[in-house]
């Protein structure tokens, strides 16, 4: 279905199959890095969801990490088809762990936080997804009613955390601490313990840099030291956390590119409100083939946060009112 | 067993070009999957697709009409789409998809296509039910 970049195409194509046969860290991250674009499209399409962006460019970019550890180059598919899934599988699983933006009536909101979890069980105990029967069946709800908590899980403002389910569990207790976003790090557990050897200074300089999303110079003011202080800590914390994934196991590559896919946005935001001028609305255009230009790395182009006048735009402006 | 509703069914629903009626035609098409016995997995990929077929129809414009038609076999939905301007603009077609919507559509669906009905852009996907032998 994707026509151009045919010549880049089979570059990445080529590259694919020299990783799967020699696994080298170095071709990985050429493809890490020139797939790095399609995460940052993908996040700006699903933004303005109650979710903020730099957290979906975290979790896109993960997600094209992990693609490209499983993609199989002999099974004849486009990669860029197959990332694509894969992330929006996991900007869902996202925003249905973070409660995508519940906003609706209390009955709905309990219903679609008990959904979850009895989604969740029954797709364990039946092997695949099930259906809207077999939830309503288990809720004790109406099919109808399952529907319509699933599309107000889609909504598109933000829930109150306070909404409680049949177990008077709240929406928040799921959410977790103050470090939500650092979870998704956390989460991936190879990291963690590296985290946690960090001094507090510099673990709170991550935690702001990626949980909360601040830039280095913001960050520079709230910790009282200087933005090029900032970004040698980061710099440093990065490096430590790389070498500890290393020693700790094979699969911590997911890891380490993870680090130098949110360092790309470190380096990005030294060019403040970018975004603004860079032709929001325009999607896809200005970097359409970043998916298959292996050779030439795609930076990541609007680190901000995005405003897309379609209906994603005009969503939000609903959201508002 | 997943209970499968083989009579074919079709769904036609025609909405206004407003941000907030989108929702219709994703609840229309989870109800069909829904009826059809789609698990809850393809049911949000469908409306996410769906969602996805609608923005790139009518792309920042928002007039007009989205027209939607929902075919259901049992085994797959075919959802077709195609949008009626008020006013059509010479030389703007409108209903060019980006890239990004076709790789997104490429990954939801198992098949996509676009097309003109009319004065206007048209689309339409299918999608299978992931336990439906091939």
């Amino acid at each position: 279905m994707t026509d151009g970049g045919r010549s880049t195409g089979e570059e990445a194509k080529a590259l694919f199959f020299e990783l799967a046969a020699h696994r080298d860290p170095a071709v990985r991250d050429r493809l890490v890095t020139a797939h790095l674009g399609l995460a940052h499209q993908l996040a700006r399409r699903y933004a303005n969801r109650g979710e903020p962006y730099e957290d979906l460019v975290q979790v896109a970019s993960l997600a094209i990490v992990k693609s490209i550890d499983r993609f199989d180059p002999d099974r004849g598919v486009e990669f860029t088809t197959f990332a694509t899934r894969t992330v929006i599988g996991e900007l869902k699983r996202h925003f249905r762990d973070k409660g995508w933006a519940v906003r609706a009536p209390r009955r709905v909101q309990e219903l679609y936080l008990e959904l979850g979890k009895v989604t969740e069980t029954l797709s364990q105990e039946l092997g695949r997804s099930p259906t809207v029967g077999e939830l309503a069946t288990a809720t004790g709800a109406t099919e109808e009613a399952v529907l319509e908590a699933l599309e107000a899980g889609q909504g598109y403002r933000t829930s109150s955390i306070d909404a409680t389910d049949r177990n008077e569990e709240t929406l928040a207790s799921h959410i977790g601490g103050d470090d939500a976003s650092l979870d998704t790090v956390e989460d991936r557990e190879l990291l963690a313990p590296a985290i946690a050897k960090l001094a507090p200074r510099e673990q709170t300089i991550l935690q702001l840099r990626f949980a909360h999303g601040l830039t280095q110079s913001e960050i520079a003011a709230r910790v009282g030291i200087s933005q090029m202080h900032v970004s040698r800590l980061l710099a440093a914390s990065l490096e430590r956390l790389r070498k500890s994934v290393t020693e700790a196991d094979v699969d911590a590559d997911v890891e380490i590119t993870q680090v130098e896919v949110v360092e790309v946005d470190v380096k990005a935001e030294g060019a403040p409100d970018q975004a603004q001028a860079d032709g929001a609305g325009d999607h896809a255009k200005g970097d359409e083939e970043a998916g298959s230009e292996p050779t030439e790395p795609t930076e990541p182009t609007e680190p901000t946060e995005p405003t897309e006048p379609t209906w994603n735009g005009e969503q939000e402006g609903r959201a508002a009112s | 067993m997943v209970e499968r509703k083989t009579a074919t069914v079709e769904v036609d629903l025609s909405i206004p070009v407003q941000a907030d009626l989108v929702v219709l035609a994703r609840l229309a098409a989870a109800t069909v999957a829904s009826r059809a016995g789609f698990g809850v997995e393809d049911i949000e990929d469908l409306r996410l697709a769906v969602e996805e077929l609608c923005l790139s129809l009518v792309g920042t414009r928002a007039d007009g009409r989205l027209h939607l038609s929902y075919e259901n076999d049992g085994d797959a939905i075919t959802v077709s789409c195609w949008y009626e301007a008020e006013a059509a603009v010479p030389g703007t077609w409108g209903g060019e998809a980006d890239d990004l919507s076709l790789r997104i559509l490429d990954a939801l669906v198992d098949d996509h296509g676009r097309g003109l009905r009319g004065d206007g852009p048209s689309a339409w996907l299918c999608k299978r039910r992931s336990d439906a032998t091939a």
